[in-house]
C-alpha cells in the first residue's frame, strides 16, 4: 500500500517537471500582498497601491507628473484652468473628444457627477474636500457647478495656495467615472459604489477586467484611451501574501515584479543575475512620536534626550540596508521648504545628562506601540535597545495597524513608531499634520498643543509668495526639531525587485506613493 | 474497574512494574531524556548561554554558525545560541502556565458536569461544544488581539482554547467514579456534594488529565508559534522559539540558521513530550500492564 | 430512543451550539479595542471623517440592537456586507469556501490513505523498525510548526528542484474551469479540461500534504491503537486458528473492525483541517476561507470575521453530526 502511494507520488512529481514558462511578453506580472485592498472605486479607494491601480483605469480632473524630479499637478481631463480674483473659485475647462473605455464620450456632466460623488457617498478618502475645502453634502450643489458644456467650477472656503488646491484635487477621488454606466449599475442608491469596487468605468489607459479577491487583479489596455497606447497590453497583480514567496517567484521568473520585499530579501534576491533592484525616493516618512501629555514625555528635555539616544545611522544602514534616507525634518527631500540639516545623532552621554537635568537620572519605563510589519518590528527592537543604553526601559506592544491607530487617535499611546504618507505634493500637508494640533492630526494625537507652530502652519497655507512660504516652513522646522514630539527616523525609499527584462520601471515608479505610471513600463 | 484493581495492588510493586515498563519502551526513555535535558537547559540557561540574549551588536549581524557563535547571529547581531537557550525558559513558562490553567478549567468544568449530570451537565457540555466548534486558532487570534499581545495574554489565549479536551475527559471519568460503591458510602455517611466532588471524585480524574496534558504540551508551543507567525505572540526582545522561527522565515533561504535552530528545538521538545505522553499512556493502559 | 428522535435531538443541540458560537463571535468582535472604521480610513484621516463613517456603518447604534440585527441576519444566512469587499459576506464565503473545501478534502484523502497504511503497518509489526519509523514520522508531523514545514517544502520542491508550483490554485495564466462546484479539480474534470486538471492537481499537492500531515499523524496513531486492540480479540484468534491467511485476517477482519475509532477521529481532524487552513493558505497563497478570515481579522472586517467563523463552526458541527449519524447506524448503543 505504501509502495503504491510512493509510486503515485513520484509519477506526479515527474509529470510536474515539464517546467514553468516565463511570463508573456505583453504582460507585466506583479506579486503583491493584496490582502489589504478594499475597493477599486475611485471615489473611495485610499491605500497606496490600490490607488495607483485605480489611477491606471481613470483619467482625472488634474493629475500628477514628475517633471525634473519634482512632482507637480498637470492637466488631465481639465485641459486648463483659471482662478478667480479672490482665489476662492477655480474654473476648469474640460478636454474635448475624450472617450470612456466603452466608447461613450466624456462630458462635463460626467465630470460634475464624478466630483460630487465622493461627497454624496460620504467617502472617507474625500475628507480633504470636506475638512479642508469645506464642501459637504448640504452645500455641494453651490460649491461644485457646471457652467456650460465644457466648464466646471469649484469654490473653496479659503484662498489656498494654488499648489495645495491642485495637489488635493489630483487625488484619486477626482477620477472621472462614466455617469450612465455607473447609474445603470446602481443598487439601493449607492451611486454604483458596490459595482465599481471590482469594475471600472473610466477613461484611463487601462480597464479593470477582473478582480478575484485574494487571488488576482487583471488590467487590460483601454483601446479608446485618449493618449497613446501603453506598451504593455496587460497588467496582472497576483496575491502573494508572504514576502519570502514573492522573492522565490521572482527568482524563478513566475512574476516580473516583487512588490513587498523586505530590504534583506531584496539584497539577497539581487544576487541573482536575472533580478534587478529599483529604488526611488519615497513620499512618506517613518517616525518615533512621543505623547507630550504622558508622564516624563511632557518634559521637552526628556523628548530631546530620546532624540539623542537613537542611532539613526544604524537604522538606515543596518535595519533598512540603505533603503531609506536620513531626513530628520518633516518636509521630504524634493519638496520646497526641505531642511538639509540633520541635528540629531546618538550621544548617550548627552541623553543621560538631559535626563538627569529633567529629574530622571535613572531613566524611566515607557510603552512603545507599533504595527506588526517586519520593518516596524525591527525598528522597534532597535530603538528599544538604543533607549536602554540611556536608561529608558521600553516595553514593546506590537499590534495590528488598525489597533495601533485606534490607540493613537485616542491619544492612548506613550510612544509610537508610525509613518506618514503624503496626500498631496505640498509641504502644507506635512506641516499641518506634524506641527499644527488644530488640524487634528499627528501633532494633536501627540498632544503637542503649540500655538506658535500652529499659527506658522496656517500662515504658510495661504501665503501666496513662494519664497516667503519656503521661509515659513524652514523656520517652523527649526522650532519643531527641538520642541516637537517627534524623532524623525528617515524618509522612505521605495524599492522593488524586478526581472531584468522589464524596462523603464524606474521611470514609471518615480514618485511612487504619489503616482505610478504603468504606461511607461515595457518588456 | 481496572482502576480499583490497580489501587488495591501494593504501591511499591506497582512502582516497580511501572519502572519496568518504562525501561522496556525505548521511545519513552528517549522522550524522558529529552524532557530532562530541556528542564536542565531551562534551569541553567544563564550559565549555559555565552552571551546576552537581548543585547544587539549590528556590526556582527547575520553571521553564519561558527565556534564563536555556535548557531550564528540574527539580524540584530544577537547570539542565536544564547537566545535559543534562554528561550527554553519562555517555552517552559508558557507550557507550565497553560497546562495549569487549562487543566484546572477543564477538570472543574468536566467534574462538575459529570458529577451533577442533568441540566448542569447539558449546559456545561454545550459550552464545551461551542468552544470545540470554534476554529481554535481564530479564537486564540481573537483573544490575543482583544487582550493585547504579550506573554501573559498569549498564555491566557492559548488556555482559553485548549481546556475543552480536559473537560470532556474528566467528565467521562467523573461519571465512572461517581457510580462507585465507595462514593455512595461516603454520601451515606453524610458527605456533602462539594466535599465529595473535590476530595473524592476530582482526584480520580487527575491522572488521565495529566496524561492528556503531557500529550498536548507540544501543541502548546506550536500554538504559541502560530500566533507568532500571525503576528500575535510574545513581544520582543523576549526570546521565544515560535517568534524566532516566524521572524526568521524571511531569512530562511540565505540565513537558514536564524529560524532553523529554534525550529529544531521546538521539534525536539515537542517530540520529547509526545514520546513521553505516548509512553505514559501505554504504561497506564491496564490492558498492556497485564 | 429511535433513530428519528436521536436525529432531532442532535439537530437541536447543533442549533444551540451554533447560537452559542454566534454569541461568542459577536462578543469578541465587538469588544476588541480596535477600530474597523479607522482600519478602512488608514492613518491619515482626521477624527471628523471617522465619526462620519461610523455613523454611516451603524457602529454608533447600541450593542444590543446590533446583536439583534446580527442574529436575525445570520438566521437567514445573511451575515451583512463585508466592510472590505463590499460584497454580502455570504457571497464571499461561497466564493472562497470551495477552495478551502477542496484543499481539506484532498488533504483528508492523503492523510486517510497515508495514516491508515502507517497505522496498520505499525500495529502488525509492533515495535519493529516500521513501527518506530511510523511513530517518528507522525510525531515529527505534530512537532514542527505548520508554516515552517510549508516554507521548507516550498524551498525544496519549488525553488530548488522546480518540480511543483510555488502557490496559488492554478498557474498564473490558466483560466479557471467553468464554475460548477468551485472546486477546480472537479470542475475541470467535468468540463473535460484535463490540462487544467493536471495543473490544479500539481498546485494542490504540497498544501494538501502540509495541511494533512497533522491529520495523518492522528489517524496513524488511532488506527495503530485500535488495530492492536482488535488483533488481541478472540475472533481474530479464532480466525487465525482456523488457518486463514495472515493478510486476510489483518485486512478483512481486523481492519474493518478497527474502523470505528478511526471514523471518529476523521470527523474530528476534519475540523482541525479547516482551522489549519488559516496557516496553510497564507503560506501557499491559497485564496480560501481561512485567508479570508485572517485578512478580515487584520482588517477588522467584523462582518467577514463573524460570518466566516460561524460558517466554519457550522461545517465543523455538520461534519460531527454526520460522524455521529454514521456511528449510530454502525452501533445502536451510541444513540444516547
Amino acid at each position: 500500500m505504501k509502495r503504491s502511494f510512493m509510486l503515485v507520488f513520484l509519477t506526479v512529481l515527474i509529470v510536474a517537471v515539464t517546467g514553468f514558462a516565463a511570463t508573456p511578453k505583453d504582460t507585466l506580472v506583479i506579486g503583491s500582498n493584496t490582502g489589504i485592498f478594499i475597493t477599486m472605486d475611485p471615489a473611495v479607494a485610499y491605500e497606496v497601491l490600490p490607488n495607483k491601480i485605480v489611477a491606471a483605469c481613470y483619467a482625472q480632473l488634474v493629475n500628477l507628473k514628475a517633471i525634473d524630479g519634482v512632482i507637480v499637478p498637470v492637466p488631465d481631463i481639465a485641459e486648463s484652468w483659471e482662478i478667480s480674483e479672490d482665489g476662492l473659485t477655480y474654473i476648469f475647462y474640460i478636454r474635448q473628444g475624450v472617450k470612456f473605455s466603452n466608447g461613450d464620450p466624456l462630458t462635463a456632466e460626467d465630470v460634475l457627477f464624478s466630483l460630487k460623488r465622493p461627497i454624496l457617498l460620504d467617502s472617507v478618502s474625500a475628507w480633504f474636500l470636506v475638512d479642508i475645502f469645506g464642501i459637504n453634502k448640504d452645500n455641494v450643489d453651490e460649491k461644485i457647478k457646471q457652467i456650460d458644456e465644457n466648464t466646471i467650477t469649484i469654490t473653496l472656503n479659503a484662498p489656498y495656495a494654488e499648489n495645495i488646491t491642485l495637489g488635493i484635487l489630483s487625488n484619486m477621488f477626482t477620477g472621472i467615472v462614466n455617469k450612465d454606466v455607473v447609474l445603470a449599475n446602481e443598487v439601493n442608491g449607492d451611486l454604483g459604489t458596490a459595482w465599481l469596487a471590482d469594475h471600472s468605468a473610466g477613461a484611463g489607459p487601462y480597464v479593470l477586467v477582473q478582480w478575484e479577491r485574494n487571488n488576482v487583479i487583471l488590467l487590460e489596455a483601454n483601446p479608446n484611451y485618449y493618449g497613446s497606447q501603453p506598451p504593455l497590453k496587460r497588467i496582472m497583480i497576483r496575491d502573494v501574501p508572504e514576502a519570502s514567496n514573492q522573492r522565490l517567484f521572482l527568482e524563478r521568473g513566475d512574476i516580473d515584479v516583487a512588490w513587498d520585499l523586505t530590504p534583506q530579501l531584496l539584497t539577497e534576491a539581487k544576487k541573482n543575475p536575472n533580478v534587478v533592484e529599483v529604488k526611488v525616493p519615497g513620499h512618506s516618512n517613518e517616525y518615533l512620536a512621543m505623547n507630550a501629555s504622558w508622564g516624563p514625555l511632557k518634559d521637552p528635555k526628556v523628548r530631546e534626550a530620546v532624540r539623542y539616544s537613537i542611532n539613526y545611522k544604524e537604522i538606515v544602514e543596518d535595519i533598512m540596508l540603505n533603503n531609506a534616507m536620513l531626513v530628520q525634518g518633516f518636509i521630504n527631500k524634493g519638496y520646497f521648504g526641505y531642511v538639509e540639516e540633520n541635528p540629531f545623532y546618538q550621544d548617550i552621554e548627552k541623553a543621560k545628562a538631559l535626563l538627569a537635568e529633567a529629574g530622571y537620572p535613572n531613566g524611566f519605563e515607557v510603552e512603545l506601540i507599533t504595527s506588526n510589519t517586519d520593518t516596524r518590528k525591527a525598528e522597534a527592537e532597535k530603538i528599544q535597545a538604543d533607549l536602554a543604553k540611556a536608561g529608558i526601559k521600553v516595553n514593546l506592544v506590537i499590534v495590528q495597524s488598525s489597533q495601533m491607530y485606534e490607540k493613537y487617535r485616542a491619544q492612548g499611546h506613550q510612544m509610537i513608531i508610525a509613518g506618514w504618507g503624503n496626500d498631496y505634493p505640498d509641504p502644507d500637508n506635512l506641516a499641518m499634520s506634524h506641527a499644527s494640533y488644530r488640524a487634528n492630526q499627528l501633532a494633536w494625537r501627540n498632544a503637542w498643543y503649540d500655538d506658535y507652530a500652529a499659527t506658522l502652519c496656517e500662515w504658510g497655507q495661504i501665503e501666496p509668495n513662494q519664497d516667503k512660504r519656503e521661509q515659513i516652513y524652514k523656520d517652523l522646522t527649526e522650532y519643531w526639531f527641538h520642541n516637537g514630539p517627534f524623532a524623525m527616523l528617515y524618509q522612505t525609499v521605495e524599492f522593488w525587485g524586478i526581472r531584468k527584462e522589464v524596462k523603464n520601471f524606474e521611470e514609471a515608479a518615480f514618485g511612487y506613493g504619489m503616482l505610478f505610471d504603468f504606461t511607461k513600463v515595457s518588456k | 474497574m481496572e482502576k480499583t484493581a490497580k489501587v488495591s495492588r501494593p504501591f511499591m510493586d506497582d512502582l516497580k512494574h511501572t519502572a519496568f515498563l518504562w525501561r522496556r519502551s525505548r521511545l519513552t526513555m528517549i522522550g524522558s531524556v529529552i524532557i530532562v535535558i530541556f528542564l536542565l537547559i531551562a534551569a541553567f540557561a544563564p550559565l549555559i548561554a555565552p552571551y546576552s540574549p537581548v543585547e544587539q551588536n549590528l556590526s556582527i549581524k547575520l553571521q553564519s554558525p561558527s565556534w564563536q557563535h555556535l548557531f550564528g547571529t540574527d539580524q540584530f547581531g544577537r547570539d542565536i545560541f544564547s537566545r535559543v537557550i534562554t528561550g527554553s525558559r519562555t517555552a517552559l513558562w508558557i507550557i507550565f502556565l497553560v497546562s495549569v490553567i487549562s487543566g484546572s478549567i477543564g477538570i472543574i468544568i468536566g467534574v462538575t458536569a459529570g458529577y451533577f449530570g442533568g441540566i448542569v451537565d447539558e449546559v456545561l457540555m454545550r459550552i464545551t461544544d461551542m468552544f470545540l466548534a470554534f476554529p481554535s486558532l481564530v479564537l486564540a487570534m481573537a483573544f490575543a488581539a482583544m487582550l493585547g499581545p504579550n506573554l501573559t495574554n498569549t498564555i491566557i489565549a492559548i488556555s482559553i482554547v485548549s481546556w475543552t479536551t480536559y473537560a470532556r475527559l474528566s467528565r467521562a471519568e467523573a461519571i465512572k467514579v461517581k457510580s462507585q460503591p465507595y462514593i455512595e458510602a461516603i454520601r451515606a455517611a453524610g458527605g456533602g456534594n462539594l466535599r465529595i466532588m473535590f476530595l473524592h471524585v476530582l482526584p480520580m480524574c487527575i491522572s488521565p488529565v495529566l496524561v492528556q496534558l503531557t500529550l498536548r504540551m507540544g501543541t502548546i508551543i506550536l500554538t504559541a508559534a502560530s500566533l507568532g507567525f500571525l503576528g500575535l505572540g510574545v513581544q520582543p526582545p523576549t526570546p521565544e522559539w515560535g517568534a524566532m522561527v516566524s521572524d526568521g522565515r524571511n531569512f530562511l533561504i540565505d540565513q537558514w540558521w536564524i529560524s532553523t535552530f529554534p525550529g529544531i528545538f521546538i521539534a525536539f521538545v515537542v517530540l520529547g513530550f509526545n514520546l513521553l505522553g505516548d509512553g505514559i499512556r501505554d504504561m497506564l493502559d491496564p490492558r498492556l500492564r497485564r | 430512543m429511535n433513530f428519528g428522535q436521536f436525529l432531532l435531538r442532535r439537530l437541536f443541540l447543533m442549533i444551540i451550539v451554533l447560537f452559542g458560537v454566534a454569541c461568542i463571535v459577536f462578543f469578541i468582535a465587538n469588544i476588541i479595542p480596535a477600530d474597523p472604521v479607522g482600519a478602512i480610513l488608514g492613518g491619515n484621516a482626521p477624527p471628523e471623517a471617522i465619526n462620519r463613517l461610523k455613523a454611516k456603518l451603524g457602529y454608533d447604534q447600541p450593542l444590543i440592537i446590533r446583536f439583534g440585527n446580527f442574529i436575525a441576519g445570520a438566521l437567514r444566512g445573511d451575515f451583512g456586507v463585508s466592510l472590505k469587499t463590499s460584497n454580502p459576506v455570504m457571497k464571499d464565503i461561497m466564493n472562497y469556501f470551495p477552495a478551502t473545501m477542496e484543499l481539506a478534502i484532498v488533504a483528508i484523502i492523503i492523510s486517510i490513505f497515508l495514516g491508515i497504511t502507517l497505522g496498520v503497518l505499525s500495529a502488525v509489526h509492533r515495535n519493529k523498525a516500521i513501527d518506530q519509523f511510523s511513530r517518528i514520522f507522525s510525531i515529527l508531523g505534530v512537532s514542527m510548526p505548520v508554516f515552517w514545514i510549508g516554507l521548507l517544502l516550498l524551498l525544496v520542491f519549488y525553488f530548488k528542484l522546480g518540480w511543483l508550483p510555488g502557490g496559488g490554485r492554478l498557474g498564473f495564466f490558466t483560466y479557471p474551469p467553468p464554475r460548477v462546484t468551485g472546486m477546480y479539480l472537479i470542475d475541470s474534470a467535468l468540463a473535460g479540461q484535463w490540462d487544467t486538471f493536471k495543473e490544479a492537481l500539481l498546485h494542490i499537492l504540497l498544501p494538501a500534504f502540509v495541511l494533512g500531515y497533522n491529520a495523518t499523524a492522528s489517524i496513524a496513531r488511532i488506527t495503530r491503537a485500535s488495530m492492536l486492540d482488535v488483533l488481541k480479540q478472540d475472533f481474530i484468534r479464532t480466525a487465525k486458528s482456523k488457518g486463514l491467511k495472515r493478510n486476510v485476517v489483518i485486512y478483512r477482519h481486523a481492519l474493518r473492525n478497527s474502523m470505528i475509532p478511526t471514523i471518529t477521529i476523521i470527523g474530528l481532524v476534519f475540523g482541525g483541517l479547516l482551522e489549519g487552513a488559516v496557516l496553510t493558505e497564507t503560506v501557499f497563497s491559497w485564496p480560501g476561507l481561512g485567508r479570508y478570515i485572517t485578512t478580515g481579522m487584520l482588517f477588522l472586517d467584523y462582518p467577514a470575521v463573524m460570518g466566516g467563523t460561524l460558517y466554519i463552526a457550522f461545517i465543523y458541527s455538520l461534519a460531527n453530526l454526520i460522524v455521529d449519524i454514521l456511528y449510530a447506524l454502525l452501533d445502536p448503543r451510541m444513540r444516547m
